[in-house]
């Protein structure tokens, strides 16, 4: 008899369900990017200004506090222009944090050969990258979404019922709108570590895109006289789509609504594309 | 009377830290033309000391000096020494030829003996025919071929060679084994790490042998199996009577321990002192044994790891 | 064998040709250098989708002035500036990244004639590809006011002279940038630090004392200008109005000097840091 039958057992325990399977990759990953003591204590550090915020919501309707001062309760408007300022600080922190992180999941990986490891278990690629993208849309939602739905509950609770419903349209907007943005800072942070596998390049091109796309697009209006080169500027597209949905009036760059959707969706594919062509096991002799 | 010129490759008290991680620790070593294998387990200082000799890693503390020239006098140095390094990296894009031919140029040869040499080069390693193919796609065999290729083809008097002998098969390791052989008959230095201890028998003239840092041992391994006394000496004898060779033997001193062997024909004997067990046989035998054979069990390359490092590593 | 004839100068050259030969093919020729093709020759693209597509013929004095932000803003600050980040740092780290650097520390090579060659080819790379760039921006941008015009700009007009100031500017850039990042090739483990540090000092150099503003790069590259940077319009008014800020220029020839000497300082230091580089490949 071969030696492997009489030693060889399969694994008959139980499993963890396909539909859940790409979390495990998410937990290890949450346990590799915290080793670092200082992306710990710098992730736990954009979290303070929230706190201030939030602990500015609470003094803005306490009429005790706000006599000492001389103010009366709701001294400053909680409205749009507000949660469009707050959420476009922590989509700012976000998008550090992204250039920070997803390089360290997903580039050594690919350069070490972990891949093919990873994709040799009954695991697939979409799995591996839904894991990977879980962990940058988890933290960096934890910076955008969660606060901006706080801020919302926490000002519902303490001003009332009508509140809500006459503003409901800022809880819809901050879940539109970190949709979006957290989609592109994750496809984004994966495309580019997948793209350059250098995990110091490919953090620099996570914040040389946006600032790369804004000239570029600036020079294209200057050159041709027009607006269009608005498409290719990230910044100016998430800040049109966002002020539209927070029903802000500041006067933004002459594309219309719908257009900066559409790009944003346009640039969401194309990232999915290089991840599609660039995250993959494969050998190539040549 | 004009000075001796130094032919050896000398270590003076070197030491490598790795910030505060020992690489190696005072090393003493003048090793002479040959082939010199260096073993020891993984971690031991083997490619620190290469990388030392090559000029790739500066010493912590003394010098190296090969054949009379220091690393730092790089062009000079170079001529001297190749190196095929235990890294299989080689620059994108380059075909097995323009591997070997563009390094050459460095040298500052001409194009004409750049081409010449780069072609006897890939000859000896007998890659003439997949030289036009690009690296990249080359086997693990090939890939190390090449890079011998690339040590060799300046002529060094000096070659370093870390792990050449990985991933070759059984043929091209032994024409390697050849080559290496060949090179050190020209009078070159073959400087060698390998993990396969029972080819170190048959490549070297000299071997060291390295564990944590520290040189352990260094020289023939006949020399070195006699000065490992606290291990017995086994020597394998076939004879007539291997019982009453055995009776003869329990009564002598130097002999700590006999063992017939089990087909009744022979009888493995563990003595303390080599020289005097053989003086002794000689001995028994004109009484009447007829010895068909006499072999030393353990003075290869495996039994001296084994008895200096192999116990310490087991017991780390 | 040995090349025992030559004289250590001939020996040299011919080692910085050789080293010229192998780095120039990589640079040009690798698929990972794609993206520094995009960031010089991507201003031509607007200017010649201009040119082809759009019947809007502004004043050529506008174009001049436009030509003048996008070059000093985009091309200097951004694409020469990443660019030779690009090509550059991966002269020495890039090799380091590869594993492959100790090829060239196992020939009879002298640790500064390697640094000079790698400098060299770097520099010519980039100056063949930002260099013929800017070349070429300058008949993308104005070839659309026709013929004549044209003609009377450059030869007539200052254009000749523009176009000179802004090939000059653009090498100058490359030697003064390359310089920099080859050295920190040699001497970071990530040279993006230093280069991210350094992209800060440059871009708020305008608010410097002026004693400051002059160690920097773009302060120099800035007054061979031809023409003042002009304020940005569009969207790009608010963070492009922060590199828009007055400066004191220096003389064109004390300008150029100044990079010069800058970039050989910079060159010895980085071969004499090289005479104690060691081969260590880490994981990264």
């Amino acid at each position: 008899m071969a030696v492997y039958k009489r030693t060889y057992k399969a694994y008959s325990g139980p499993l963890t369900p396909p539909a859940s399977r790409f979390l495990v990759l998410q937990r290890y990953a949450f346990r590799s990017v915290f080793k670092s003591r200082l992306l710990l204590i710098g992730y736990l550090l954009c979290f303070v200004p929230m706190i201030f915020v939030l602990a500015t919501l609470y003094v803005n309707q306490n009429a005790t506090l706000l006599a000492l001062v001389n103010q009366k309760a709701g001294f400053f408007k909680i409205d749009g222009n507000f949660f469009l300022n707050i959420l476009g600080f922590q989509f700012v922190l976000a998008g550090f944090l992204t250039a920070f992180i997803a390089p360290t999941l997903v580039a050594p990986d690919l350069v070490n050969g972990a891949l093919s490891l990873y994709l040799s278990r009954p695991f697939s690629r979409t799995e591996y990258i839904l894991g990977k993208g879980a962990v940058i849309a988890t933290l960096a939602g934890a910076l955008t979404l969660v606060p901006g739905l706080l801020m919302f509950t926490i000002q519902s609770s303490l001003v009332g019922w009508n509140w809500m419903l006459d503003n409901f349209y800022l809880a819809t907007a901050t879940v539109l709108i970190s949709g979006i943005v957290l989609s592109i800072f994750t496809l984004l942070g994966l495309a580019m570590s997948a793209l350059v596998r250098w995990r110091i390049v490919a953090g620099a091109l996570i914040l040389a895109v946006f600032a790369i796309g804004k000239g570029f697009g600036a020079m294209i209006n200057n050159v041709m006289r027009t607006n269009n080169g608005v498409y290719l500027d990230m910044q100016s597209l998430i800040q049109t789509v966002a002020q539209d949905l927070f029903h802000n009036t500041r006067p933004v760059d002459d594309i219309p609504v719908y257009g900066a959707w559409i790009a944003l969706l346009a640039i969401c594919g194309v990232l999915l594309l290089i991840i599609n062509r660039k995250l993959r096991v494969c050998e190539v002799a040549g | 009377m004009t000075p001796k010129p130094q032919t050896d490759i000398v270590f003076d008290n070197v030491s490598k830290f790795y910030g505060e991680v020992l690489g190696v620790n005072r090393v003493n070593l003048s090793i002479p033309p040959g082939v010199t294998s260096l073993v020891g387990p993984n971690g031991s200082g083997k490619t620190t000391l290469m990388n030392m000799i090559a000029g790739l890693l500066h010493p912590s503390r003394g010098s190296v000096v090969v054949c009379g020239v220091e690393p730092d006098d790089a062009e000079q140095f170079f001529r001297m020494v190749g190196y095929s390094t235990q890294y299989d990296s080689f620059p994108r894009g380059l075909t097995g030829y323009e591997f070997v031919e563009c390094y050459l140029r460095l040298f500052g040869y001409s194009a004409k003996d750049t081409q010449r040499l780069a072609w006897e080069a890939i000859d000896r390693v007998g890659l003439r025919e997949p030289s036009a193919r690009r690296i990249a796609g080359y086997s693990k065999g090939m890939r190390q071929r090449i890079k011998l290729a690339q040590a060799i083809a300046h002529r060094p008097r000096v070659l370093v060679l870390d792990e050449p002998l990985n991933g070759l098969d059984p043929l091209a390791r032994a024409e390697t084994i050849a080559l290496f052989q060949a090179l050190a008959a020209e009078g070159s230095h073959v400087l060698i790490s390998t993990h396969i201890l029972h080819e170190v028998d048959l490549i070297s003239d000299h071997v060291i042998m390295m564990n944590q840092g520290y040189v352990v041992a260094e020289g023939q391994i006949r020399g070195m199996r006699d000065e490992i006394s606290e291990h017995p000496m086994q020597v394998l004898i076939r004879c007539d009577k291997p019982e009453y060779l055995a009776s003869q033997l329990f009564g002598e001193k130097q002999v700590v321990e006999v063992r017939l062997h089990a087909d009744r024909a022979g009888l493995l004997v563990r003595t303390r002192s080599a020289e005097g067990f053989y003086k002794l046989l000689n001995h028994i035998a004109l009484n009447g044994v007829q010895i068909e054979s006499v072999a030393p069990a353990d003075d290869d390359a495996q039994s001296v790891y084994e008895y200096l490092i192999g116990h310490e590593e087991s017991t780390r | 064998m040995t090349p025992a004839t030559h004289s250590n100068w001939s020996l040299w050259m011919r080692q910085i040709l050789a080293i010229m030969r192998i780095d120039l093919r990589k640079t040009f020729f690798a698929k990972r250098g794609l993206w520094i093709y995009f960031l010089a020759f991507c201003p031509e693209i607007p200017m010649v989708g201009h040119w082809l597509f759009s019947n809007q013929t502004d004043a050529l004095a506008n174009d001049v002035q436009i030509f003048s932000g996008i070059f000093q803003v985009f091309y200097l600050r951004v694409a020469i500036f990443f660019g030779c980040v690009g090509i550059f740092s991966n002269l020495f780290r890039g090799e380091m990244m590869d594993k492959s650097l100790h090829y060239y520390m196992l020939a009879p090579v002298r640790r500064e004639v390697l640094v000079a060659g790698k400098f060299l080819s770097g520099l010519v790379a980039s100056v063949v590809i930002f260099g013929g760039s800017t070349l070429l921006q300058f008949p993308a941008m104005y070839w659309h006011h026709g013929r004549e015009l044209m003609h009377a700009y450059m030869f007539t007009g200052p254009g000749m002279s523009h176009l000179v100031s802004y090939f000059t500017a653009a090498v100058l850039a490359c030697i003064g940038y390359g310089s920099l990042f080859l050295a920190s090739g040699v001497l970071f483990r990530n040279p993006l630090i230093p280069a991210a540090g350094l992209l800060m000092w440059e871009s708020i150099n305008g608010f410097l004392p002026a004693l400051l503003k002059k160690l920097s790069v773009i302060y120099w590259l800035q007054s061979i200008c031809p023409i003042a940077m002009p304020n940005p319009r569009g969207n790009a008014r608010n963070i492009m109005a922060l590199l828009v800020v007055d400066i004191d220029p220096a003389p064109a020839g004390l300008a150029i000097a100044n990079l010069l000497l800058i970039a050989a300082f910079v060159v010895v230091w980085a071969a004499m840091r090289a005479r104690k580089l060691e081969i260590s490949y880490g994981t990264d």
